[in-house]
């Protein structure tokens, strides 16, 4: 992707998000961070949403932009005469536009095109939302005390991946564009900001090369994690989680990582649609086949999986590291089980 | 735009035969409604839907010499198996294949061939010794032992077929059941029994391995008694499936996923990845 000089920076006032996130919705499909019951989430546009920047990270993760909790694949529909036919989904060119996504969940999006677009076959549906994804990303200023983007090699200012970064002042937003897409993205809405004067340019470069305040702990050397995880693979270590693990999958939901998903139909005799749903690898059901066997039917077996595919067998296939250290699955598992524990355990001494 | 992933192809069933006396595996055999047969190989499978019900992972019975067609056996399990169980000929399905890898013939080139097989999988080890029987291939692969085992003889599919074999040349047939009936006058046995007690001769062969887990567990130390290598048996390998392109993270032996990087396995693989044999 063609990266542009970084000097173009543009102010965008506070007061004039509302109106620039209204413009903007009418020239893309635009997902923001809102409210909605109890947690923040990216969800489409509505002129009624409640936008909210400040919680870090937003209980959902952002990969639900490209990878849908549900997804219609096809319909099918059958006539009297029992004849079938299948009508795929309604594809388009419009520009599909994230707005105020924190580096973790854009660096994550590396790891679902390693999967979507490289593992094998290409995902046609996650190929063409991809496509046409613009990035407007939020350098991100309070960091949450389960957050560790840094030791995962990312961090709160972290660029990588965004079209445009959005980063918080006082009295606005510094938008530094960062690549021809994310120019192209807001050229037309250049009414709405002015030329960022030097002494706001400069209070958001100290930010982003300082960082924000930010919890301890080492950088992860995968290399050593990965020998390490796999050379533990009997410890007992892994029977303490279990012992406490309900199979909820919160934490893989909650994972701007974690991709796994099933394919079941919906629908009666005269018509439905095939659908893709997110699905986890913490339900013993997921792998348990029609006559009864389950290859990991032991709650210790689908612990196991969950890490060792994150810092394992990702990167024994060459592909990124199965977390970006957002911290969701830290505060939301009911029973705590905590991922940073998983990571200390096999790199002990160097936190 | 490119053809979506998970549309399949619709096909017609064209026949169904009743396999076995127990009557629960159907042989469907279907024909394209939208374009060609896409090119498979023994060993490879296919995702078959019921329209309304979902998908499920089959391999291909039918072999690629077989052109007009294409042929799955099915037993009836769950959801999916006991719909398709009730369509007849004229009803249409969904295919989405070949997927997986199919059996390395280049490996098997100048070689003698055990096959063992057992249960409903013996559907892939059909295509395959279909395919290397026909003229084209015959001459590059040496004996054929085949060792295949059910619980009772009424159980055997594809009868007729194996009555040919039989009488192949360069080819011997080696059936056992657990419990013979008053016609059977073969071994009864467990199918490792069997290889064990024939002990075919291994200098220049290589062994296919296709059947329900436990099987293939007594087998193995048995094919390691008569001297065969890690790297020469091979094994089609089982998991449940749903995307069957490796995406959907169902069906992963260690980092490898059984739908893309399998269904077959060399021994030699295996024991790298998994403890499970
Ligand atoms: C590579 C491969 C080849 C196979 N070849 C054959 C064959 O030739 N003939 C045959 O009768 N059966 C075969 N099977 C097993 C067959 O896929 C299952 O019996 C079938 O999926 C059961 O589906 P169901 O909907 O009736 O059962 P349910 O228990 O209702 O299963 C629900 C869903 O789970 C999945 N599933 C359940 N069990 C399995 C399983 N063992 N393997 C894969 N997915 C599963 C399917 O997506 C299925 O639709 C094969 C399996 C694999 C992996
Ligand atoms: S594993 Fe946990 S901390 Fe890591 S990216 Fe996923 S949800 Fe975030
Ligand atoms: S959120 Fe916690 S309890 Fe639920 S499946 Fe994950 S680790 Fe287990
Ligand atoms: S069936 Fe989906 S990863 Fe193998």
């Amino acid at each position: 992707m063609t990266r542009t000089n970084t000097s173009d920076s543009r102010f965008l006032l506070r007061d004039d998000l509302t109106a620039f996130l209204s413009a903007l919705s009418e020239r893309c499909e635009l997902w923001i961070p809102q409210a909605v019951g109890e947690g923040v989430r990216f969800l489409p546009y509505r002129e009624e949403a409640l936008l909210n920047l400040d919680q870090t990270p937003p209980d959902h993760p952002a990969k639900s932009i490209l990878f849908p909790n549900t997804e219609t694949l096809f319909r099918y529909e059958r006539t009297e005469d029992g004849a079938i036919t299948l009508i795929p989904q309604e594809t388009t060119n419009q520009p599909l536009a994230l707005f105020g996504a924190r580096s973790c969940d854009i660096r994550a999006f590396d790891a679902l095109d390693a999967v979507f677009l490289k593992r094998s076959a290409p995902d046609t549906s996650y190929r063409q939302r991809r496509n046409r994804l613009v990035i407007i990303g939020f350098g991100c200023l309070d960091p949450a005390a389960t957050c560790f983007c840094e030791r995962m090699g990312g961090g709160p200012f972290d660029e990588a991946g965004m079209d445009i970064q959005m980063i918080p002042l006082p009295e606005g937003y510094l938008f530094r564009t960062l690549t021809d897409r994310g120019k192209a993205l807001i050229a037309p809405l250049a009414s709405f900001f002015k030329e960022a004067d030097p002494v706001t340019a400069s209070q958001a470069e100290a930010l982003r090369r300082k960082g924000a305040p930010h919890p301890d702990g080492a950088a992860v050397d995968f290399a050593a994690l990965k020998a390490a995880v796999e050379a533990g693979r009997e410890e007992p270590f892994w029977e303490s989680l279990a012992a406490v693990c309900l199979g909820c999958g919160i934490c893989t939901f909650a994972c701007p990582v974690c991709s796994c998903f099933s394919l079941v139909d919906e629908g009666a005799l005269k018509g439905g649609r095939r659908i893709r749903h997110w699905d986890a690898c913490m339900f013993s059901v997921f792998t348990r086949e029609a006559s009864g066997h389950n290859p990991r039917g032991a709650a210790v077996d689908r612990v196991k999986q969950r890490f060792f595919h994150k810092f394992f067998y990702s990167l024994e296939n060459g592909e990124p590291p199965g977390c970006v250290g957002c911290g969701r699955c830290v505060t939301q598992c009911p029973t705590c089980i905590d991922i940073r524990e998983v990571i200390d355990h096999f790199q002990p001494g160097e936190g | 735009m490119d053809q979506p992933l998970f549309v399949p192809q619709r096909m017609e069933i064209v026949s169904v035969t009743d396999e076995v006396d127990s009557h629960d595996i159907l042989t469907f055999e279907l024909r394209p409604l939208d374009g060609e047969i896409a090119p498979y190989l023994p060993g490879q499978f296919a995702e078959l839907s019921v329209f309304g019900v979902g998908e499920a992972t089959f391999g291909y019975a039918s072999s690629p010499h077989e052109t007009e067609t294409v042929r799955f056996s099915v037993k009836r399990m769950g959801a999916l198996t006991q719909e398709l169980h009730r369509l007849g000929v004229g009803a249409t399905v969904g295919l989405r294949g070949p997927l997986g890898n199919p059996f390395d013939l280049a490996r098997f080139e100048g070689r003698d061939l055990i096959v063992v097989g057992g249960g409903y999988a013996f559907t892939t080890l059909r295509s395959l010794i279909a395919y290397l029987l026909t003229d084209a291939q015959r001459p590059k692969v040496g004996h054929i032992s085949l060792f295949y085992g059910v619980r009772s003889p009424g159980l055997f599919l594809y009868k007729e077929e194996l009555a040919r074999w039989e009488k192949a040349e360069n080819f011997s047939l080696h059936l056992t059941v657990d419990a013979a009936d008053e016609n059977w006058k073969g071994p009864v046995m467990v199918v490792p029994a069997l290889v064990e007690k024939v002990a075919p001769d291994t200098r220049n062969a290589v062994a296919v391995i296709c059947g329900p887990p436990p099987m293939i567990k007594y087998t193995l130390p048995v094919l390691e008694k008569l001297d065969l290598k890690p790297e020469e048996v091979f094994i089609s390998m089982e998991m449940k499936m749903k995307c069957g392109v490796g995406l959907c993270g169902r069906c992963n032996l260690g980092p490898k996923f059984v739908c893309k990087d399998g269904p077959i396995f060399t021994l030699k693989e295996l024991r790298e990845l998994t403890d499970v044999y």
